[in-house]
């Protein structure tokens, strides 16, 4: 150990340290922790920045011996969530602050650029933030948020607009009005999971499978167990012998139980073989070195069409059962089962084969399809695949569990508490009171925290050994053993009128599952349920088959199945249309739906049950095509003046949903304070979105009071109530919805109280700024705070609370346009996204600011699929890029140089104020506009995203 | 893994240090030795922070860069030329960059080097310090395809600094990878001077390819100034033909040949045309 000293924020520090300790685990240490870890030491995603001698650099590059002397700023020398630094608070302002897990070193680093050039360009802001990764928002918002604090610097006060206002009648829905947990995200405080642990805890690691598929013959841990500080060695002969699934969707589950803690079957590079529990990390690895594992190895499959080839080996081939509606031939079914293999359990009838690894299928039409190809004057047949790609959240899958009272506490990143507490309980074979759940600010999901995939270990092994255990994925196990998007082929077929009126659309969809069947059925049918209802067409029809295979898991990503789907339907009518000579556009907007349209294909649709046919209902469809045809100038060929690139324009339509009509549930209760402020409790899990401040809004728009004096408590299973959870693009529309009938119930029981103190009608009475009661009838106010008081005297009627539930069968579909031009070399086959407009329609946005940066966050997301972004596996199924630099993930230099997002103003029927959702939608266009684009720009189809420069060669008939 | 953080007090210490420490490394920025993943095996780091090789100077016939200069320090300096301001950029994050060294980059010659190729076509001198068999301290100019072609024997010398002559001659370099920071697939760098007379001279044709090496290709530069190869398509075939590549999940070996002849074809034609010098 040696002694070294520096300064940090003006403080001094003298501190021993390792030889080999970086510097930012010395500063976390010393207790400035917004000095975090997104990349294990890579160098890449920026969390771990700060200021040094006054020059920006990765604390986590450099050792701390390095720092003897220096002169060192961390985020926190910036300001607190109660004193915010300018460029703080202007980064909530621009709705930057999202899931935050590095916003405090994106302050750190624009503040250090600020003090170096006083109103810097678009070039500097790009130079500084070029080190730092921004999933959630897609950078375009941070030079804004310069703007706005060198504003603030120079005059006092802000001059630009953060975004568009919608409903006039409306103090705070639909208004810029900053994150409600923005402070405390950008100042880098106690908000993430890691931020929770105590001193005392226990640490967890993982032993992996080194094999894609192997039976484990044997497994020893006495060496492992005897060592020092080991608490438990949790393997597949002593867990619980209990048969679930990962993925945190509705209950009954429409996946399949196929897995327990651990398997004696390993199914993918990276599967679980072992959890070491053990008083430090140190000790916890020397132990897992030390388990001796025999395996026989099997061979894989990682390919629908491996999967699909007779006598390919079987991924799951254990003994299925259903608890509701077995077939009648089981029994024979289950004849050549291997018990090595566990079980499959259905919970209903998913279709699906495991002895051909059909994990699960579905099928239906409307129409008749082949008569609707007959009637065609062209039909053109196209299958487009897409890859393996990876979420990324900045904060990795953590988990922080402990026994308090009695029960097990279990402090999580995730998107749905209420799942996490359901399925834990079933794996630790307890019940649901024994178990509180706290959602923890979350550092980045986008669907990857939907599943349970370390809660359910962390939850077991805390439960059985007492001890408080935390958990974290290295970056590349987020790679290896965690969800990602399911590769797809996706053919699809479609005729056409020589006017271009669509005859028939048939949609083959074979989805690869990989090891485990998390959302096997929904994810792929979401490929055609969330693009088929589209169009305006009679003869629909489509075929959904999912296959296991060895690949790493596979589950919910933001889109869902939407991404592929839409890039499918969308080309291959680009494609239609080319072959009939027809424009692309004219053809969209003769076939598009329009409001009224009844949507007969959903009856196929449902998930896991028969959908409903609902006509269209408010839709900016044909607003955001004409805008958007407007504002790329569609039809207008552009020229390059280097006759090595090749200009070209596309777009595609986009739809998603506003959560599960009637599958999805949200609940939330509201009370008056003492003193007449309010706090509402939303079973919603903000995910970083801006949820929690969608429920303050509803709240202060229904009392007439700021939103400082609403507090908000959400994700906690104690003290909040039931919801689904945040997936499915059901955040605004579903827990928003509950917030706003919560609202609207305490608004009621608060008139009733009012009039009973008053001694009024409670017509006559209606609630107005600052905070008061007034009498429309006799002038009299009664403020909340007197209300409240005088009702909770001793001879008081008690608390004025509200409650509510929200559920519906109708659809809030939103929907979109996305446009794009690109610019193709065609002697090296780089593409530059040069133009990128994302029009939408998210009904009422409630927060304006923060609908936009995540409309060009998940555009820059799929522009990172579209373009960079796959999983590489070698022949063994070990992943040969699982970092974030050889992956791929798109950066601000990736960024469209003309990047615009558009909200087209509709006002929904049934959403809160007229709310769909907005984020999810934004990852399906980019795909199909680019794929479309190039073609526009080189004459070339690509059909396997992404369409990196080599592939584009290849078409080219270059290579 | 770094067990052990020396900070050498001159060259001569640094040097000493390296020869009696088992498995140590000079630590410049510290960007390679302590990231995810590192191909560096080394236990001892031998800081040369206070060795003061921090600088730009002008010397007159040549601009000396020492070797512990950043990449966002080269991007930033007046002194130096804008070939090597475009390599140190290849490094895609300017927080990197800012500790990321010129000497550091050289010393890995990695098939990820953003320097490397450019460098080594612009013909320039290395001033590098040593200890003999016998332990005493020397300084050494050597030129910069020297220590190319031996890396391996110079895992015991110091780069002190790189000379970059003042004289005419140019000097281009691509990189080509998916997104700006991800690997590169290929990185090549040419170089050559061309007379009143238009004799093509000094040609220097280098290309570091993901999974290979950094090539040198002294087929294609004699054939250039042997004036066998006079037309960019020529430079194209012949590069392609002469490139070691292998397939790995970056790319193919198929596109790696076809974009390192397509690059330096390009940058053929632009000496050609008389581009930046």
């Amino acid at each position: 150990m040696n002694k070294i000293s520096f300064t940090v924020n003006g403080k001094k520090h003298s501190i021993s340290c390792d030889q080999a300790e970086s510097l930012r685990s010395v500063l976390v240490r010393l207790g400035y922790q917004s000095v975090r870890d997104s990349d294990d030491k890579e160098g890449f995603a920026g969390s771990d920045t700060i200021i040094y001698n006054d020059v920006p650099v990765y604390a986590n590059l450099m050792l701390a011996q390095q720092a003897e002397g220096a002169e060192i700023r961390t985020a926190e020398s910036l300001g607190t969530s109660r004193s915010l630094h300018v460029v703080q608070q202007a980064m909530i302002d621009a709705g930057v602050v999202q899931s935050a897990y590095n916003a405090p070193a994106a302050a750190l680093l624009l503040a250090w650029l600020l003090e170096h050039v006083s109103n810097p360009t678009r070039a500097q802001i790009d130079e500084v933030l070029s080190g730092i990764f921004i999933r959630d928002t897609g950078y375009e918002h941070y030079y804004l948020a310069v703007k706005l604090a060198v504003e603030k610097m120079q005059s006092g006060s802000y001059k630009s607009e953060i975004s568009p206002t919608f409903r006039e009648n409306l103090t705070y829905v639909g208004k810029p009005k900053g994150k409600v947990d923005g402070p405390q995200l950008v100042a880098g405080e106690s908000s993430f999971v890691e931020d929770r642990v105590l001193p005392g805890y226990h640490t967890m690691v993982l032993l992996r499978s080194p094999y894609a598929h192997a039976y484990i013959t044997k497994i020893d841990t006495s060496e492992a167990l005897a060592m020092e500080g080991v608490v438990s060695i949790i393997t597949h002969e002593n867990c619980p012998d209990v048969f679930y699934m990962q993925a945190g969707q509705g209950n009954p589950e429409p996946s399949p139980h196929d897995r327990r803690l651990f398997n004696r079957k390993v199914r993918h590079v990276g599967d679980r073989v072992a959890a070491i529990v053990a008083e430090t990390e140190e000790q916890a690895l020397a132990a897992r070195a030390a388990i001796k594992v025999e395996y026989e190895i099997l061979k894989p499959i990682f390919t629908v069409e491996e999967a699909m080839a007779e006598g390919a080996p079987l991924v799951h081939n254990g003994v299925v059962e259903y608890r509701a509606g077995a077939p009648a031939d089981l029994d024979q079914y289950n004849k050549s089962a291997d018990p090595r293999d566990g079980k499959v359990i259905y919970q209903f009838p998913l279709h699906g084969d495991i002895r051909h690894n059909v994990a699960s299928a579905a099928h239906g039409k409307i129409g008749d399809v082949e008569k609707g190809f007959k009637e065609a004057d062209a039909v053109v047949e196209r299958t487009y695949q897409t890859s393996q790609i990876q979420c990324t959240p900045l904060e990795p899958h953590i988990c922080y569990a402990k026994i308090d009272g009695g029960r097990l506490v279990l402090h999580a990143s995730t998107q749905v508490p209420y799942h996490v507490r359901r399925i834990v309980a079933w794996v630790c074979q307890i019940p649901e009171n024994k178990i509180r759940v706290i959602k923890e600010r979350v550092g980045g999901g986008y669907g990857s925290k939907q599943d349970i995939l370390v809660e359910d270990l962390v939850g077991y092994a805390t439960w059985i050994t007492g001890k408080p255990i935390l958990y974290r994925n290295t970056r590349e196990e987020e790679f290896v053993a965690n969800s990602t998007r399911h590769p797809m082929r996706v053919t699809v077929k479609m005729g056409a009128k020589k006017d271009g009126t669509i005859t028939a659309v048939y949609m083959d969809v074979r989805a690869n599952t990989g090891p485990y069947g998390n959302h096997c059925l929904t994810v792929p049918m979401n490929a055609c349920s969330k693009t088929l209802p589209l169009l305006k067409c009679d003869n629909m029809k489509f075929d959904v088959i999912t296959y296991y295979t060895n690949i790493p898991p596979t589950g919910a990503y933001q889109g869902y199945g939407a991404p592929k789907g839409t890039y499918g339907l969308m080309t291959c009518m680009a494609e239609l249309a080319d072959e009939l000579g027809i424009d692309y556009y004219e053809m969209a907007m003769k076939n598009k739906v329009e409001p009224g349209y009844m949507l007969e294909i959903l009856k196929g649709l449902g998930e896991g049950r028969e959908g409903k046919v609902v006509p269209v209902g408010s839709c900016g469809l044909d607003e955001a095509l004409t805008k958007g045809a407007k504002m790329i100038r569609w039809g207008k060929k552009e020229m390059s003046d280097d006759p090595d690139w090749k200009i070209g324009k596309g777009f595609a339509m986009i739809q998603q949903g506003s959560g599960l009509p009637g599958l999805d549930h949200s609940n939330a209760w509201a009370k008056l304070l003492t003193d007449g402020t309010f706090q509402i409790f939303s079973g919603g899990a903000d995910l970083g979105t801006g949820l929690d401040t969608i429920s303050a809004k509803m709240i202060s728009e229904a009392f007439c009071v700021p939103m400082d004096l609403v507090t908000v408590t959400s994700g906690d299973t104690d003290s909040c109530t039931f919801d689904t959870g945040a997936y499915a693009s059901s955040g605004t529309y579903f827990s928003g919805g509950a917030s706003f009938l919560a609202a609207e119930d305490l608004k009621k029981n608060l008139l009733d109280e009012a009039a009973y103190q008053m001694q009024e009608k409670a017509e006559d009475l209606i609630l107005r700024a600052p905070g008061e009661v007034y009498s429309t009838k006799t002038g009299k106010t009664l403020s909340y705070a007197k209300l409240s008081h005088d009702a909770l005297t001793g001879t008081g009627r008690g608390q004025v609370m509200g409650r509510a539930s929200f559920t519906t069968g109708h659809n809030s579909i939103p929907y979109g346009a996305h446009f794009v031009q690109v610019a193709v070399n065609v002697r090296t086959g780089q593409i530059k996204v040069q133009k990128y407009y994302a029009l939408q329609d998210a009904g009422t946005p409630i927060n304006p600011e923060l609908a936009l940066c995540q409309m060009y966050g998940a555009a820059l997301k799929s522009i990172g699929h579209t373009l960079y972004e796959e999983m590489i596996l070698d022949e063994n199924g070990v992943c040969l890029n699982p970092t974030l630099g050889e992956y791929g993930v798109p950066m601000i230099s990736e960024k469209p140089e003309d990047f615009q997002a558009v909200l087209i103003d509709i006002n929904d029927e049934v959403g809160p104020y007229g709310a769909k959702s907005i984020s999810e939608i934004a990852t399906n266009g980019a795909a199909p506009a680019i794929a479309i684009a190039i073609h526009d720009a080189v004459g070339v189809w690509m059909r396997n995203w992404p369409f990196s420069p080599e592939k584009i060669l290849k078409e080219l008939g270059k290579i | 893994m770094i067990q052990e953080y020396l900070v050498a007090t001159d060259t001569e210490d640094a040097l000493k240090l390296k020869r009696n420490k088992n498995k140590s490394v000079f630590y410049a920025g510290g960007t390679e030795i302590n990231r995810l993943n590192s191909k560096v095996d080394a236990k001892v780091a031998i800081s040369l922070a206070k060795l003061g090789l921090d600088t730009i100077t002008d010397e007159g016939s040549y601009i000396r860069i020492g070797s512990m200069v950043t990449l966002q320090k080269l991007v930033e300096s007046a002194l130096v030329p804008q070939w090597l301001k475009d390599a140190a950029l290849f490094c895609g994050s300017f927080t990197r960059r800012n500790m990321a060294t010129i000497g550091g980059n050289l010393a890995l010659m990695s098939d990820q080097s953003y320097l490397a190729p450019a460098l080594l076509a612009s013909r320039c001198r290395l001033l590098t310090a040593n200890l003999t068999e016998g332990g005493a301290y020397s300084e050494d100019n050597i030129p910069i395809r020297e220590y190319h072609a031996y890396h391996q024997q110079f895992s015991g010398t110091l780069i002190l600094a790189i000379s970059l002559s003042k004289d005419s001659r140019y000097v281009g370099t691509k990189r080509f990878s998916n997104s700006a920071q991800n690997s590169a697939a290929v990185t090549v760098g040419f170089g050559a001077t061309q007379d009143n007379e238009q004799v093509i001279d000094h040609v220097r044709v280098f290309t570091a390819v993901h999974g290979s090496s950094v090539q040198r290709l002294n087929a294609i530069e004699n054939a250039i100034e042997n004036g066998e190869l006079t037309t960019p398509a020529d430079v194209q075939l012949a590069v392609h033909q002469a490139v070691a590549a292998l397939d790995d999940f970056v790319g193919s070996s198929a596109y790696k040949r076809y974009i390192a002849s397509e690059g330096l074809a390009q940058l053929f034609a632009e000496f050609l045309k008389g581009g930046a010098k």
